[in-house]
């Protein structure tokens, strides 16, 4: 159990530190961008588009590491109040819903890619980029997160046997 | 029974489409004794952007949308025929295109599960500029926010570095001098009030891109014969009037930009000339991909 | 099944907050509202599709179109530049270099948020990327050295949305396409209203410090003009990045969003210079901006979806429908409409709720004799004012994130900000050449 429980950590921090590069990325792709114009007089003509997609994945793949590091917000002023008891068992049906909205996500979203890979859709743009490449992205993040999840939701059940 | 349907329009509440598709719903209302309510909604307020619509309404994510052909031809390739540059020169021929790709139009939605109902072109783009444009020479090192892939590939072309950004960052851009010159027409330029930052309007008649409404299958088929009927009517009247509006919305807007000062100018023959080799290249190009009926169409129109 | 846009709208409302009260993760629980909504809405679907279908499609797409946006790429970029000078100390060298200046400032440094987000709007289009990079480089050297901790919160939430009234302004840019006013006199329309809002936030902490002076810390240092001018030294760092960040704007090297980019570069550089940029800190300043980034996109994420649902619901356009039906006077008229904005905003991003109200509200405020100009920049200020009102507002969560502190505490600090905020609003619709005057001399 606890194997399974380091192997969603790693995934959930592999996750982060690919998120991390592309923002680096985006910063060099834009640093080239001013460069050749202000230099050159001319432009990748790509630049905000792909800026755009590792925006994408910045975020998809960070989701999981952020909820790992308490970084996702939410509201307390009610179960800071509760006993623990109590707290415990509202804190697992918001994991399930919050599991159910993520699965849901991933089924939905593959789909999308699916489709946008079967239809061969293009970017309306110089690069025609194929658009599955980047919505791949969301698929990924969202099972990394929906994995981090279900290790949450296993701690909880961990921490119940203990006692 | 009575109906509702969603109508996702991209441009804001004054566009010239967005009020086609506004008095086109009006018609249908009237036409259907009330059993048809289309509701627009104006300034992609659904969250759509564009280039995702062919497929919004094949999935019926929205039941009814105005699409630009242009954004969807990475989808489609016979949506980019409207979009392809200087392959008519005025509304006149610009009609008659479309009046030759309507079959290959119908088709294509059928394949992505909707069906066309009608079609108007925006009125074509200029080239709207700082400085001057007499000459080829002019045009070289132009900074010019073009909208799509063809505007880029045919104003390097022609020698100058176009640059893609939203529609949001042009004016300030415009101001700072990130960027010296934009492709549109005389319509967005009215709109965006570039009277206060730019200075000539050339009449390249650069494209005639065309902008479509179409509904998703299973709404239509669960609609009565007589509703049908009627949204076909409405579309055909519609239609006709988008067409005639374009064309003197063209004049109109131009007529507004003259008045705040600003310089319409006729392109030389040397720069026609200029502009047609650069636009063949682009034009051959995407021949390359056209097959069968697309290319029969295309053949007649290619100078 | 509900058909009517109004009592929809408020059984969404509900279950939202029963969520947000249950702990649901605020992104999770938008997503959770807009898929009741949803289900309870009455679509007439064709017998061949099904509802669940329509919401995984719809929310697939606006996920992918909420992120997929070149403007929003902007804001990890500035988050990460907030985070590099905050974790190499090139921050406390600015307040450092500051203090001399201010001792005699009732509230000393606590004016800095101001300042600094003012000057900082000038540089970004955003409320929430001037929000985080600010109180990245100032809330915890303020709380370090002693200031009150509500006071830096709440000038920290009602200073940042500064990004949207100074221009460049993302919001103003769309409603001059939609309504048909001059961007560039939007812009300059919001220079007076935006300073103006700046002073008074100014004037509320010094008369603050004035009854509690226990909210400031008690060093009498007092500071010669020499030794100012080489504690000044320190500032010179920072005034290098706003220069090159600033300059690349207006000389017209980069666009506000290119911008970040050079800001980034420019941090690294600034660390490398003071040798302060170790394997470390290099790491912790992106992870920790991957943190910030990502736990306000999950939060845009659900809030696009949400206002897709409204949309389709058509809330926004009923209630606008509902005010035009009344007939109001000037005055109550303009005092309904801000009302509807300040529900509206609690629930939508500003955009959404610019894009979705202004077909309908802007004929009927022209209409009883308000030019669009002005509406303009009273809009700016409703969008401003959504950033800081719960359960969806954007500046909260970014200060929540950088901060930590509890989100009902924030809320208490941002309040006095928030009236202020609706002060002003007051007082550009009782003198509206607050809003014209600039904008009138430009054309002479
Ligand atoms: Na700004
Ligand atoms: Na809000």
């Amino acid at each position: 159990m606890k194997r399974i429980l380091r192997i969603i950590e790693t995934a959930s921090n592999i996750g982060a530190v690919f998120s991390a590069i592309f923002m680096i990325l985006i910063v060099c792709l834009i640093a080239v961008e001013i460069f050749l114009r202000a230099l050159f007089n001319t432009s990748t003509l790509i630049a905000d588009e792909y800026s755009a997609y590792m925006f994408v994945f910045v975020v998809m793949l960070g989701l999981s590491y952020t909820f790992k590091e308490k970084g996702h917000i939410r509201i307390t002023i009610i179960t800071s109040r509760l006993g623990e008891k109590a707290r415990n068992y509202l804190e697992t049906v918001v994991l399930f819903v919050v599991l159910a909205i993520l699965v849901f996500s991933i089924y939905h979203s593959a789909m999308m890619v699916y489709d946008t890979y079967s239809l061969d859709m293009r970017a309306d743009t110089i690069a025609e980029t194929p658009l599955y490449i980047p919505q791949i992205a969301l698929p990924i993040g969202y099972t990394i997160f929906a994995l981090q999840i279900l290790g949450e939701i296993l701690k909880k059940f961990i921490k119940e046997d203990g006692k | 029974g009575n109906v509702k349907l969603d109508l996702n329009a991209i441009y804001g509440a004054t566009s010239f489409h967005t009020q086609g598709a506004m008095e086109f719903a009006k018609l249908v209302e009237k036409y259907s004794n009330g059993s048809v309510k289309i509701i627009v909604h104006p300034g992609g307020s659904l969250g759509f952007k564009g280039p995702e619509l062919l497929k919004a309404v094949k999935d019926a994510q929205v039941p009814m949308s105005d699409i630009l052909m242009g954004v969807v031809a990475g989808s489609e390739h016979v949506f980019g025929i409207s979009s392809l540059p200087r392959l008519v020169s005025n509304f006149k021929e610009a009609r008659a295109l479309y009046e030759d790709c309507k079959p290959l139009y119908e088709k294509a939605a059928l394949k992505w599960n909707q069906k066309f109902l009608y079609a108007a072109p925006w009125p074509p783009s200029g080239l709207v500029t700082k400085k001057e444009i007499k000459s080829v020479a002019d045009l070289k090192g132009l900074k010019t926010r073009t909208y799509d892939k063809n505007g880029a590939k045919f104003l390097r072309e022609l020698g100058g570095s176009p640059v893609s950004m939203p529609w949001g960052e042009v004016y300030s851009s415009l101001r700072t001098g990130v960027i010296d010159s934009v492709l549109t027409s005389t319509e967005s330029a009215k709109n965006g009030k570039f009277w206060e930052v730019l200075k000539y309007f050339t009449n390249i008649y650069y494209a005639f891109p065309l902008n479509m409404v179409t509904i998703n299958l299973d709404y239509w088929k669960s609609l009565s014969k007589d509703q049908q009927k009627a949204i076909l009517k409405a579309a055909k009247e519609i239609e006709e009037k988008q067409w005639k509006n374009s064309e003197e919305r063209y004049f109109s807007a131009a007529e507004i930009l003259k008045k705040h000062g600003m310089v319409i100018n006729d392109p030389t023959p040397e720069l026609v000339k200029a502009m047609d080799k650069a636009a063949k290249k682009i034009i051959e190009e995407f021949m390359k991909k056209a097959k069968g009926k697309e290319r029969k169409v295309l053949e007649k129109y290619v100078k | 099944m509900i058909s009517d846009p109004l009592i929809l709208s408020f059984v969404m409302f509900g279950i939202m907050f029963l969520f947000l009260l249950s702990g649901l993760w605020i992104g999770f629980s938008l997503f959770a509202a807009a898929i009741a909504g949803m289900l309870l809405y009455k679509f007439n679907l064709p017998p061949t599709i099904s509802v669940w279908h329509k919401i995984g499609a719809l929310i697939a797409n606006s996920v992918w179109n909420s992120l997929d946006s070149w403007s929003l790429t902007a804001l990890p970029l500035f988050i990460l530049m907030g985070e590099v000078l905050y974790r190499t100390a090139i921050s406390t060298k600015l307040l450092n270099g500051l203090l001399p200046w201010l001792t005699k400032v009732p509230g000393k440094l606590l004016h800095i948020n101001v300042v600094a987000c003012s000057l900082f709007a000038a540089v970004s289009g955003s409320s929430a990327a001037t929000t985080a990079t600010v109180g990245k480089i100032t809330l915890d050297e303020l709380s370090k050295r002693g200031y009150d901790k509500n006071l830096a919160l709440g000038s920290l939430a009602g200073a940042g949305t500064l990004g949207f009234l100074i221009p460049p302004s993302l919001i103003m840019i769309i409603y001059g396409v939609l309504s048909d006013t001059s961007i560039g006199k939007l812009f300059v329309g919001g220079v007076i209203p935006g300073l103006m809002l700046a002073g008074m936030y100014s004037t509320y902490i010094i008369i603050v410090t004035l009854i509690k002076p226990n909210v400031v810390p008690k060093d009498d240092e007092e500071f010669s003009f020499k030794e100012k001018i080489k504690r000044s030294k320190e500032i010179f760092p920072v005034l290098f990045l706003v220069f090159i960040v600033l300059g690349g704007i207006y000389l017209g090297f980069t666009t506000p969003t290119e911008a970040a980019a050079i800001g980034v570069i420019g941090a690294y550089l600034l660390a490398i210079l003071f040798k302060n940029l170790t394997w470390e800190n290099f790491k912790t300043s992106l992870l920790s901006a991957v943190k910030t980034t990502c736990m306000i996109s999950f939060i845009i994420m659900g809030a696009a979806f949400l206002s897709q649902v409204v949309g389709f619901v058509g809330i926004a356009r009923a209630l606008s429908e509902y005010i035009a039906s009344l007939n109001l006077s000037p005055y109550v008229l303009i005092f309904v409409v801000g009302l509807m904005y300040i529900f509206l905003g609690m629930i939508l991003d500003g955009i959404s709720m610019v894009v979705m109200t202004l077909p309908i509200v802007l004929p009927i405020v022209t209409l009883a004799g308000f030019k669009p100009l002005w509406f303009g920049i009273f809009l700016v200020f409703m969008v401003e004012l959504a950033q800081i009102t719960p359960p969806v507002g954007f500046s909260l969560f970014v200060i929540q994130g950088i901060s930590g502190e509890d989100i009902s505490k924030i809320l208490k600090a941002t309040f006095p900000f928030f009236l202020i905020m609706i002060i002003m609003v007051v007082l550009i619709t009782m003198f509206p050449e607050i809003v014209f005057y600039l904008p009138q001399k430009m054309i002479e």
